[in-house]
């Protein structure tokens, strides 16, 4: 469980970590068909206080990756704000920007499921061992 | 570790997610993102971080040396104006205004109404500060609804604060810039907003017609321009 958290996570930072090259670098990341993806990075929903959504990204699937070290709650606290910041920028998406971003939806997606996986493992943990160390 | 029991647990995680979704919820009301309809992120930073380092000179952005030059033909009253300088104009800015590529010129007209003949003036008077792009983006971003009368004066004045404007008055070149831009658009046969040419700076331009108001519309143009 932990693992997959972590595998979960690590996909997560790389889209983030993408995304927030494309940003800097000023180029255009690789969109599909029905995605628009400029036209998503370019709005003003793509910052948040001067920060790009990409580079919140990142720190927070580091951090959840980082909690996998803590108690099993930490990664779900951390988990449950991914998901609700994602749900935010996918109602931004979907009804202010009228146009969606194939890696926005996946990271999403990644959150979702890490979410899932942390609420499972918080639950299952053994009551006497709640940490990975 | 202290025993924790699954019922526990689970009301803990509970609260937890409810936390989370206080704590966006915050941060994204906080950050004045969310929820403003059209008046959504009108900031000044923003936009004077977005033009930082760009030159500005009357009512072109970009270097002087750009090889390609963009002619823009607008109402700030204009919804699908404000449209191209949503969706469009960030990317252009970045790939190829930014990088000394393209020059663009922005030529204000009037004719939707007397909320566009106060804000044209006034543009004319920031174009005289080289400040024009801050005060049409964000005239853009605030834009209110046709001929609502939306551009009080309080309106005009808050915006020429935000755009760093040092007065609102446009001198006798800038007034005749105004009428020069509308006997441009006259003789072009420019009947609508926006209108773009393109060309080589310095001329000759030819209309640029792009099939919807994205970047993938204009890039091709701006491409060929540049001789690839």
């Amino acid at each position: 469980m932990t693992k997959a958290i972590a595998a979960l996570a690590a996909i997560g930072l790389a889209i983030s970590a993408y995304l927030t090259w494309v940003h800097y670098a000023g180029i255009e990341p690789v969109c599909s068909g029905i995605s628009d993806c400029e036209r998503v990075q370019n709005s003003s929903y793509a910052e948040l206080v001067g920060i790009p959504v990409a580079v919140i990204g990142v720190v927070g699937y580091a951090a959840i990756l980082a909690s996998l070290w803590a108690r099993v709650e930490v990664t779900a606290l951390m988990a449950y704000l991914a998901v609700a910041f994602s749900g935010y920028l996918t109602w931004a998406e979907l009804f202010r920007i009228d146009a969606i971003c194939q890696w926005c939806v996946a990271s999403a997606i990644v959150s979702l499921m890490i979410a899932v996986l942390a609420t499972v493992r918080a639950l299952g943990a053994p009551l006497h061992h709640r940490a990975l160390s | 570790m202290s025993p924790v029991t699954r019922s526990t647990m689970t009301l803990r995680l509970g609260l937890m997610a409810a936390l989370a979704l206080v704590v966006v919820v915050i941060a994204v009301v906080v950050a004045g993102s969310g929820g403003g309809g059209s008046h959504k992120s009108a900031s000044p930073a923003a936009t004077e971080s977005a033009l930082k380092g760009v030159p500005q000179s009357g009512i072109a952005l970009g270097s002087p040396k750009a090889p390609v030059t963009m002619v823009e033909f607008a109402d700030l009253q204009c919804p699908f104006c404000a449209q191209y300088h949503r969706d469009v104009f960030p990317t252009l800015l970045k790939r190829y205004i930014r990088t000394g590529k393209l020059r663009v010129e922005l030529h204000l007209l009037r004719f939707i109404g007397s909320d566009s003949d106060r804000l044209a003036r006034v543009a004319a008077a920031a174009s005289e500060q080289n400040r024009m792009w801050q005060f049409v983006s964000l005239a853009y971003q605030r834009q209110g609804t046709e001929n609502s009368g939306y551009a009080t004066q309080q309106f005009i004045d808050k915006l020429a604060a935000d755009a760093g404007l040092k007065q609102t008055d446009a001198g006798t070149a800038a007034n005749q810039q105004v009428r020069q831009s509308e006997q441009t658009a006259k003789t072009l046969g420019i009947d609508s907003t926006p209108s773009f040419l393109i060309g080589p700076t310095g001329g000759p331009f030819q209309r640029l017609e792009p099939s919807e108001l994205t970047p993938g519309a204009f890039i091709p143009a701006i491409q060929k321009e540049l001789g690839g």
